[in-house]
This record gives C-alpha cells, sequence and structure tokens, in this order.
C-alpha cells in the first residue's frame, strides 16, 4: 500500500466533503498555510465534523507523525480560597470560615510532593485560588521548598491570573519581577489555565473581577521573555459564541507568533530578550480545550448540558487547524472522558495529558472520570487508536516509547 | 458461637502445611467475626486465639495479647507505630461496598446531623472525611433509636449504618423513602481510589521475632483467598453460615477485594492523609510491610476475589454454561480458523483507498474488503465513507430516536450464556429470580404511554414456565388496553424456546404470536453468528442458521426485525466479516431488517470476561486486543459500508456513553435508538448510562441534526 500524495487526498476530501463551504481550505490546508479568522468560522460552524477532523488529522500528521504523548503528572491545589467568584468555578470558597476552605501549609505542600515523588512522577501540576491572606514570600519560599524537596520533579505553577495576584500581594510588583522570582526559586514551567474566554464580554458574564484577555497575554508575554515555557487553554461550552472561540484561538496564535520570532531572533543572533534569566526563549508547548462542566456551578441550575461528544472533538480539530504555531494540542480526558479522549486522537489531538493524580477543581464540578489512571491505560488507550504511546516531560522530552502494536491475544486484555 | 467457627478447616485448608504449623507456632492470631472476613479465615486452618467484633480485636492487638489480626485501618493508623503490615492482603471495595451507607432524608450535601455507631471506627472517620470534602460538618450524635424514627423526628438528618444492620436497611420499609449514599461509592467518586477498610497488621516485636512466621501467614492468606474464589459452594456456604441469601453473599464478595495492590496502598495513604488533616491522627504514619517471601512455585496471578487459577476458571465456566467442550480447540475449528486468519490476511493485502472509492461508487464490497477495513486505522477515512454512504441509505439530515421501554419479563433462564450477568436459574427466588405477572407489565406498558412512548422492548430468560399460551394471553391483554402499542418482542432464541417448550414449529409459533398481538421481532441474542464463537460463548443457545431461519421465515411472515451485533470477546476479527455477511445474506433475499446495531461486549465480572481475562479462551493467540471506543466507532462504520442493504444504522449510547454515542452520528450511524426507560440486561454488567428525552435532542442537534421521535418502524411520532 502506497502513500496517496497530496493530490491524491485533496481529490479524496473532495469527494467526501459534505460542507461545500470546506472546499476552499482543503488546499490550503494540506500546503500548511495559514488559516484566517473567517476560515476559522468556516471550520467552526460547519456540521461537516468529519472533514473537519480529516483536516485536523492530516495536519497532526504532519507534525508527529504516530506519536501520541502522555506524562505521568500530580496535581495539587495549594488552596480553594479565593477573591475571585467565576461563576463557572465550583471549587472556590470565598472565605476561610466557609465550609470546606481550605489551604495547605509549605510542609502539607511539601510531603504531597514527596509522595509524588515515590510514585514516579515528573511533573507537579499547581494551581489554587487566589487566596487573599497569602504573602508573596510565601509563594515563593514554596516553589523554593518543593523544588529543594524534590529536585526531579518538574514543577508547573501558576496562572496568568495568579502572577498577577502574586504581583499586587508583593505590593505592586511587575510580572516580570514575580516571574523572574519564581524561576530563580525553581519553577519549571506555566500551566495556561485562566485564559477562559478572551471575549471580554464572556468574562463579564462568567468571571467578572478576573484578569483581562490582555492581562493574561501579557503575563505569558513575560514568561515566555523571561524563558519559561507555557501552556494555554480555552474554557468552552458555556456563553461564548462560535465566533468568541475562534477570537480566542486567533489571539494565542498572534502572541506565540510573537515569542516564536523572539526565540528565532536568540537562535540567529544569540541575543536574548532583555528580561531573560534563563538563557533560552519560552513560547507555548500546548493548547488545551477544557470542556465545561455545568454540574455544581449556577449554570446548572439552568439546566445547562455537558458539551456534546462532537462539540469536543469540534474543538479539538479546529484548534489544531488554527494553531499552526502550537505543536501540540490535547485531549484532556478528565474533561472529555478517556473514550472520547481516544477518538480524539483521530481529530488533531496528539496528547492525551497524564496519570494526573488529584484534580480537586474539576472534580467538584462532577467530572465523572476516574481520577486516577495507570500509565498503562492511556497506553491501552493509545494503541487502540492505532497510535504509539510516548511518554513525556512536561516540556515534551520524550521519556519513553512503546511499540504500537499491542501484544496480541488475550495478553493483551 | 461465630458463624466462622463452623468453618470445616480439614476439608478447605490450602496453602502449605509447614506454613500453618509455622503460624499456629510463632503466631496469636485474631479474627474480626464479619463475613468479609471469611475469605481470609475459610481455608486458612489456624484457630485464632481471640476473635470478636472489630473493637475487641482491635483492643487485643494493641495491648499485646495477640500477635496479628486484620483490623480496621484507622485503628491500625493510631497505632502504626507498634505494627508493620502484611504485603499482600487487606479489605478493600474500589466503589460500592453495599454494607456502609449514610441513610438521610435529604440530599448528602444539606445534612445537618448525624447518628453513628462507634462499632466502626473506619466507616465514622469515612463518613466525616466524605463530609468534609463536601464543605460540610454535620454535628455527630451517638445512634440510640431506630434510624427511622431518627429520621422522621426532624429535616436533613442522616443515619450511619454497616454490616448486617445496613443489609437489613436496605430492604426495609420503613427506610424506603430516604436517601442511601454508599460510602464506599462515595469515597470512590471524590478520590477516584479505593477504600481499604482493613488491614492485616503484626505486632512490631512478633514480626521482629518470627518474620518467616508472618511471611508464611501472609501465603496462607493468599491462598484461602484464591481458595475461596475459586470454589463453587464457598460463597454457598457464606450465606448459610451468615444466615443471608446466596445472591446478597455473592454481590457483597463481587464488590470485595482482598489483594493489596499499589492502588489500596494509594486509597489507604490518601485516607490516612485525610484523617490526619480532619484531626483524627496526630500524624499520617509511612506503613511498613512484612518481607514478602513467595514460594518459587507459586506464580499464580494475584488474589483478588475475582480472578483466579486458570484451571479453576476453566471448570467453572464449563459448568456454568453447561458444556465440556466449550472452551476446546478441536480439528473442524482448527479449519475454521484458519479460513478467518486467511480472511484476514487478505484484507491486509487491499489498498484502503480502493476499497472506499469502490463503496463509494455504489459497488457492493466484499468480505475482504470489510476485514481490510476492521484493520485499518484510518478512522475517519472510513468514517467519512460511511457517513457519505449513511446520507445516501437514509438520505435526511434528521437523527431519529425512539422512546420506549425495555421489559425484560423474566430472568429465569435455562440457557446459561457465559456473557449474561442478568440471568437467573430456574426457581432462585432467593437470588432475585422473577417473572413479572401481566398485571406488572400492564403497569410499566401504562406508565411507557405516559410517558409518551410508543412501543415495548419485551425480551426476558427462556423460562422453562412459560408456554405459548402465557404469551398469547399477555398480548392479547395488552393489546385490549392499548391496540396501537407496538410490541416488539422476543428474540430468535426465546421463539425458539417457546416452540421446543410448546412443541410447535417456529412458523406455527410466530403465527400464533403474531395474531395476538406481536408486532416485530428484536434482533437480539444474535452475538456473533458464528456457531464456533457460539459453542465458546452460549453453547445451548440458538445456533447460527436457527436464528437467521427464525428472521427469515419471521420476515416472509410480514413481521419485520432488526438485527444486533455483540462482538469484542471471543471471537476472531475476521468472525466479525462472517456475523455481518450472514446479515446481509438474509436481507438481500427478505429485506426484512429495518436496522443494524453493534455494541461491544461488556465483561463486567460475567464468566466470559473470567475465561478471557484468564487467557484461557479457545484460539485466545489470534483474538483482537479488547474494543476501545476506537474499535466501537470503526466497527459501526464498517457495519455502514459493507452492509449496503439495511437502511439504519443505530448507534449504542448504552454501552458507549452519551459522547461517544453521540460522536457515532458521524459514523455511520443515523438512529440513537432508546432513551430506555428501562434496561436491566446491560446495566447487571455495569453499564448505568441513563438519558432523558432532553440530552437525546440537545446531543442530536449538537451534532448538527434535526431530532425527530420515531416509532419502531421508523415513522415520525414528533418532530423537535
Amino acid at each position: 500500500m502506497s502513500s496517496p500524495t497530496v493530490t491524491d487526498q485533496a481529490a479524496t476530501i473532495r469527494r467526501l466533503v459534505q460542507d461545500k463551504a470546506l472546499i476552499p481550505l482543503i488546499e490550503p490546508v494540506l500546503a500548511g498555510e495559514r488559516l484566517s479568522f473567517d476560515d476559522g468560522l468556516t471550520l467552526i460552524e460547519s456540521t461537516d465534523l468529519l472533514t473537519v477532523g480529516k483536516l485536523a488529522d492530516l495536519a497532526r500528521k504532519r507534525r508527529h507523525g504516530d506519536d501520541v504523548f502522555f506524562n505521568h503528572n500530580r496535581h495539587i491545589n495549594h488552596t480553594n480560597i479565593c477573591r475571585i467568584k467565576c461563576r463557572f468555578c465550583a471549587f472556590s470558597r470565598t472565605q476561610e470560615t466557609h465550609d470546606g476552605a481550605y489551604a495547605f501549609s509549605h510542609d502539607e505542600m511539601v510531603e504531597q510532593a514527596l509522595e509524588a515523588a515515590q510514585l514516579g512522577v515528573t511533573e507537579i501540576h499547581v494551581v489554587g485560588g487566589e487566596h487573599p491572606d497569602i504573602t508573596y514570600e510565601w509563594y515563593i519560599e514554596l516553589v523554593r521548598r518543593m523544588h529543594e524537596a524534590v529536585p526531579q520533579i518538574h514543577l508547573k505553577m501558576w496562572t496568568a491570573s495568579e502572577i498577577r495576584h502574586l504581583g499586587r500581594l508583593g505590593g505592586g510588583l511587575s510580572d516580570t519581577q514575580v516571574l523572574q522570582d519564581l524561576v530563580a526559586a525553581g519553577l519549571g514551567s506555566m500551566p495556561g489555565g485562566g485564559a477562559e474566554v478572551f471575549s471580554q464580554r464572556v468574562r463579564d458574564l462568567v468571571c467578572r473581577g478576573k484578569d483581562t484577555a490582555e492581562e493574561w497575554l501579557e503575563v505569558h508575554r513575560r514568561a515566555h521573555e523571561v524563558g519559561i515555557k507555557t501552556n494555554c487553554t480555552m474554557l468552552y461550552g458555556h456563553v461564548e459564541t462560535l465566533e468568541e472561540r475562534v477570537d480566542h484561538l486567533v489571539r494565542l496564535r498572534e502572541l506565540q507568533d510573537e515569542s516564536l520570532a523572539k526565540r528565532a531572533h536568540h537562535e540567529a543572533t544569540g541575543e536574548l530578550p532583555a528580561i531573560n534569566t534563563t538563557g533560552e526563549t519560552g513560547a507555548f508547548q500546548c493548547f488545551i480545550p477544557l470542556a465545561f462542566h455545568p454540574e455544581n456551578t449556577v449554570f446548572a441550575r439552568r439546566g445547562w448540558a455537558f458539551t456534546a461528544g462532537s462539540d469536543d472533538l469540534r474543538m479539538v480539530a479546529v484548534s489544531r487547524l488554527m494553531l499552526d504555531n502550537i505543536p501540540n494540542v490535547k485531549a484532556y480526558w478528565i474533561m472529555i472522558s478517556p473514550e472520547l479522549a481516544q477518538v480524539a486522537l483521530h481529530f488533531g489531538a496528539n496528547d492525551v495529558d497524564g496519570t494526573v493524580m488529584v484534580e480537586r477543581i474539576v472534580h467538584m464540578a462532577g467530572a465523572k472520570t476516574q481520577q486516577e489512571t495507570q500509565a498503562d491505560t492511556l497506553v491501552t488507550l493509545i494503541r487502540g487508536a492505532g497510535r504509539t504511546p510516548v511518554e513525556r516531560d512536561t516540556v515534551y522530552n520524550e521519556l519513553r516509547r512503546w511499540d504500537k502494536q499491542a501484544p496480541t491475544g488475550a495478553a493483551a486484555r | 458461637m461465630s458463624p466462622l467457627d463452623l468453618i470445616e478447616h480439614s476439608a478447605a485448608n490450602s496453602g502449605s502445611d509447614a506454613d500453618r504449623e509455622l503460624v499456629a507456632r510463632e503466631l496469636r492470631i485474631g479474627r474480626i467475626d464479619f463475613l468479609n472476613m471469611y475469605p481470609m479465615h475459610w481455608a486458612l486452618g489456624i484457630e485464632p486465639t481471640a476473635s470478636g467484633v472489630p473493637t475487641d480485636v482491635n483492643a487485643a492487638i494493641v495491648a499485646g495479647e495477640i500477635d496479628v489480626a486484620c483490623m480496621s485501618s484507622i485503628e491500625y493508623a493510631r497505632h502504626a507505630d507498634e505494627l508493620v503490615l502484611l504485603p499482600s492482603m487487606c479489605v478493600s471495595a474500589e466503589g460500592a461496598v453495599g454494607s456502609i451507607f449514610a441513610i438521610a432524608n435529604t440530599q448528602f450535601e444539606d445534612i445537618t446531623d448525624v447518628w453513628v455507631t462507634p462499632q466502626s471506627a473506619t466507616s465514622v472517620v469515612l463518613l466525616q472525611l466524605l463530609f468534609r470534602l463536601r464543605g460540610i460538618q454535620p454535628k455527630v450524635h451517638v445512634l440510640d433509636a431506630p434510624p427511622a424514627e431518627i429520621l422522621a423526628a426532624g429535616d436533613r438528618r442522616a443515619v450511619l449504618l454497616i454490616g448486617d444492620d445496613a443489609l437489613r436497611a436496605r430492604g426495609s420499609a420503613a427506610l424506603a423513602k430516604h436517601v442511601f449514599v454508599d460510602l464506599g461509592e462515595r469515597w470512590l467518586a471524590e478520590t477516584g481510589l479505593p477504600m481499604v477498610y482493613a488491614v492485616w497488621a503484626v505486632r512490631r516485636d512478633a514480626a521482629e521475632r518470627a518474620p518467616e512466621a508472618a511471611a508464611a501467614l501472609d501465603r496462607l492468606l493468599v491462598a484461602s483467598v484464591r481458595r475461596f474464589a475459586a470454589e463453587d459452594d464457598a460463597i454457598d456456604q457464606a450465606a448459610v453460615r451468615f444466615e443471608i441469601d446466596r445472591h446478597s453473599a455473592g454481590t457483597y464478595f463481587d464488590r470485595l477485594h482482598y489483594d493489596f495492590g499499589i492502588n489500596e496502598r494509594k486509597g489507604l495513604i490518601r485516607f490516612l492523609r485525610l484523617a490526619s488533616e480532619q484531626g483524627q491522627l496526630e500524624t499520617v504514619p509511612q506503613p511498613s510491610f512484612v518481607e514478602q517471601t513467595r514460594d518459587e512455585d507459586d506464580t499464580l496471578p494475584i488474589t483478588t476475589a475475582g480472578s483466579a487459577d486458570p484451571e479453576v476458571v476453566r471448570s467453572s465456566y464449563l459448568t456454568t454454561v453447561g458444556s465440556s467442550r466449550a472452551l476446546d480447540e478441536t480439528p473442524e475449528d482448527d479449519a475454521h480458523i484458519e479460513r478467518v486468519l486467511e480472511l484476514e490476511a487478505l484484507g491486509r493485502e487491499r489498498d484502503i483507498d480502493d476499497v472506499l472509492n469502490r463503496a463509494l461508487d455504489g459497488v457492493r464490497i466484499d468480505e475482504i474488503d470489510a476485514a481490510a477495513l476492521l484493520q485499518s486505522d484510518r478512522l475517519v477515512d472510513i468514517g467519512q465513507v460511511a457517513h457519505a454512504l449513511r446520507m445516501e441509505r437514509a438520505p435526511s439530515d434528521a437523527v431519529t430516536f425512539i422512546v420506549d421501554r425495555n421489559i425484560n419479563y423474566t430472568n429465569y433462564c435455562l440457557t446459561d450464556c457465559g456473557f449474561c450477568a442478568f440471568y437467573r436459574r430456574p426457581g432462585d427466588v432467593q437470588g432475585g429470580g422473577y417473572l413479572h405477572d401481566a398485571d406488572t407489565i400492564l403497569e410499566k406498558i401504562q406508565e411507557t404511554v405516559d410517558l409518551g412512548g410508543t412501543a415495548a422492548l419485551m425480551q426476558g430468560g427462556h423460562n422453562p414456565e412459560l408456554d405459548i399460551e402465557w404469551y398469547v394471553e399477555l398480548f392479547q391483554t395488552v393489546k385490549r388496553t392499548h391496540p396501537t402499542f407496538h410490541l416488539h418482542a422476543l428474540s430468535p432464541p426465546e421463539i425458539q424456546h417457546i416452540s421446543r417448550r410448546s412443541k410447535l414449529s417456529v412458523p406455527e409459533v410466530l403465527g400464533i404470536l403474531r395474531d395476538a398481538g406481536l408486532d416485530s421481532l428484536p434482533g437480539g441474542g444474535g452475538e456473533v453468528l458464528v456457531d464456533r464463537v457460539r459453542r465458546v460463548m452460549a453453547p445451548k443457545k440458538t445456533k447460527t442458521d436457527d436464528w437467521l431461519g427464525i428472521m427469515r421465515t419471521a420476515q416472509r411472515m410480514g413481521l419485520s426485525t432488526t438485527a444486533t451485533m455483540m462482538y469484542g470477546h471471543v471471537e476472531l476479527l475476521g468472525e466479525r466479516v462472517l456475523h455481518m455477511q450472514g446479515v446481509r445474506d438474509v436481507q438481500d433475499e427478505t429485506q426484512g431488517f429495518r436496522s443494524f446495531t453493534s455494541w461491544t461486549f461488556q465483561p463486567g465480572g460475567t464468566p466470559l470476561a473470567k475465561v478471557i481475562e484468564a487467557g484461557i479462551a479457545p484460539y485466545a493467540k489470534h483474538l483482537p486486543p479488547a474494543p476501545t471506543p476506537f474499535t466501537y466507532l470503526l466497527t459501526q462504520a464498517v457495519s455502514r459500508i459493507y452492509i449496503d442493504n439495511i437502511a439504519n444504522v443505530q448507534s449504542s449510547w448504552v454501552t458507549q456513553g452519551m459522547k461517544v454515542g453521540q460522536a457515532a452520528l458521524m459514523f455511520g450511524a443515523n438512529d440513537m435508538g432508546s432513551i430506555m426507560i428501562e434496561e436491566n440486561v446491560v446495566s447487571s454488567a455495569g453499564t448505568t448510562y441513563r438519558a432523558s428525552t432532553e440530552d437525546f435532542v440537545h446531543a442530536i442537534t449538537a451534532a448538527g441534526f434535526q431530532p425527530i421521535q420515531r416509532d419502531t418502524l421508523y415513522r415520525t411520532v414528533k418532530e423537535y
């Protein structure tokens, strides 16, 4: 069997396309050309999910072949006390005295880090509420103590919103200062949470009081300049329109262009951004579309439904196609179920996240998937999709590779 | 006297006698006289020095009156400095445990006061942790009155019941209106981990003095549990000793696990950590373990009550399905398998693009093509072609669904299918066997009609008590009250059963039932229509030619029918193709199948699942890996492409979940099936998805289609 040429592929896709509006996009996608905002809208509005998926799958394959990543990670949410009241959040408590409010101490965090280390975790992911009474020094010291305790584990900590919060706690410190202090204390990289949907209209509705899109992007811009690799996300499936989803993707893409240009400049000239303290330039590593879970939020009372499987697949596919400069797109199984995450590997995703040991935030909103799965479950899922499982570290270095084929027969069960 | 004192040690001892002598000489053992301890003591063959309720045994080991016991997790933790653990055994459950309930007269989150018995320290702590994880702190009181009275005396109250009290409360009419929260289930939902209720702890001084004896005891316990799992009548004995019915005992032991694996260890640590956060423990203990020294020849896979020695699984399976040859590989089968493998090999030679292009051109693809597609990893390409063909064969932007009810009128069955988690042997009333009477069935039909339903899917076990008269009377009664209500009833194996039971030919049976009101036949009992496979999974069930023959007869008599495939168990990939071939061939003759539905085998602790797990299915080395959602979507798409003469393909959200069930609409399906007002058969095997009309409308609309409620014959009932 010879693999089809690009022309063959275009002809096949054209033959199968149900939505004629997609036809003009086939050649550009196959040629790896950048898609416009309008193209994005065409893709996301199309009901021809399979053609969109097929295009995304080709884009994925061009970059990653058959490899699908996962990692061995653990999430710790250091506190659920939060000054903001995001309406999609089932996790936060606004007062320490509220039932169920908690805040871990340094010792407790270190203890959990040590426990994670025993389980062979390579990454700890820490985010939490924006606790009004914790000091700036507490945060920096936490990173330092965790890094000291488990230097072998990559610390992926704090969303952009929390970086801003730290700056305020520090008495008006700049993003740059905060980021540099964190890196000096042992921070490895930053997760992509808190982006929600960039549209201010949406933010006013669902997370009034949280920083703006520009602020979120600015923190990541500075992080990249300091030399921190970061992820990015979008929380979809609530009040946002399809246009606002595409707008979100385009804004991420624009920032990534900037950051990659700085990286290219560094590679060409050896010059680094002025605020850089790490000797390398950062950028977005991975985009994670996050399906909104209405349970236990105000939206559940309004009868909001979970995102449909087709919507989750569509988001993965359109993200892959629009974010041509972000290497990885993740099917986050905790949010969309392990079953659908496997299917998403054929709709543009090349990562399924990790073994994720504790995820309180999503869980309190009723994510029903089991919080802890063994690596071998993920290996089975990836293989079952006809792909090659690759364990990675946080910054996408390959740690271990499995055969694509599962052992045949009963042994595979 | 404790029920555990009645164990016949001499008959049932397992493990090595040398180990037994060593342990008996060196260690004083304690024993909690609860049902959950039974499997570990069942074939241990050592008399305990002390026994009693948990508080007694916990106290005895702490006081040094005994050296070793299985004790409650929280008590162990309070004295962890003085204790070490045996490495292989604990008592745990991943999810529902069925004997520890918070019974509340409100939602869990709204409870303000709870009454507990101090009898089980671990459960009380567990309940408090669960409250805390939900952010509530109800006041705790000591249980001093009957639960029903306490719950009646005020709002937002709960009572914690464990053990026998909990089992009894489950069936109590006085408590039936309250919310039952299974703490094990809740714990799993909160933490994703099994809950470890008890651990085997050895006093540190004893473990240091007699390490070999401790290791020997660990081995003996493993052997006892393994033996318990393997012996057919072990659960019966437990049921008799503890005076509960066999079915309850079986369910209870299905939920318990004794293997102290990595997940159990994580669950224990998580529990202790949270207990410490809560102030129940001063520090989080770091458990230390007795060093494990396994026998050289002791290489059997681990010790949960669920898995066992392959030889034991084999003999138990053969007994269950009632055929000594069900797991054999025979020369005739060898030849068949060779042909199937040849089909698969030829498939691998085919060019996928060529196959797909032919299908799109309207050229019928052959079995080798289908085998090619089933082995491909090009899910989206194959899905696209399936979807294009769906738009041709069911040319509509609508996706249909039906509001109907599954009425499984009886679960008594003689056929003993290895994959069935639903049936009970005739007469097994204790075990939950039932036969609905006409009134019950009519009531269910009335409810269905009230909910806007148009039909009932009636299927049941092959119950020897039911002859054709029973069905005739039932159908006539239904039709008298609800003349337009559609009776989609009796799969081919049931028709065959009635024909044998009433000594009538199949056409006679079908004619009589049609005249009594039977409207159409469901495609159940098809499984995989290959006799080699059927001999393994259900040796007593209708064979392929009979199944297809009954359908053919029904169709010629004007009864419309549906076709199904349940795969992913003991069949080769190529045998799925043979199944589809059989269905397509009959359809060529009759055009009598309205729809085709495929789904994956739901293992859920069925005897067949144990056979597959143990690797003793015939031709195991040729079986494909267990099916995943990818397999499901691909197989459905291939069925749409290959079976070119059946108009409707139904997705199976019940087995795949709503997300994948909905995505399946892009892979050749044009129908979401039924909202299933009642689904007993699949939910017995652990699949418990539920949906409402609203969920269906949302799912279908989100996929870009128009939702239409249809009747059984695919006529529009309501457009959304």
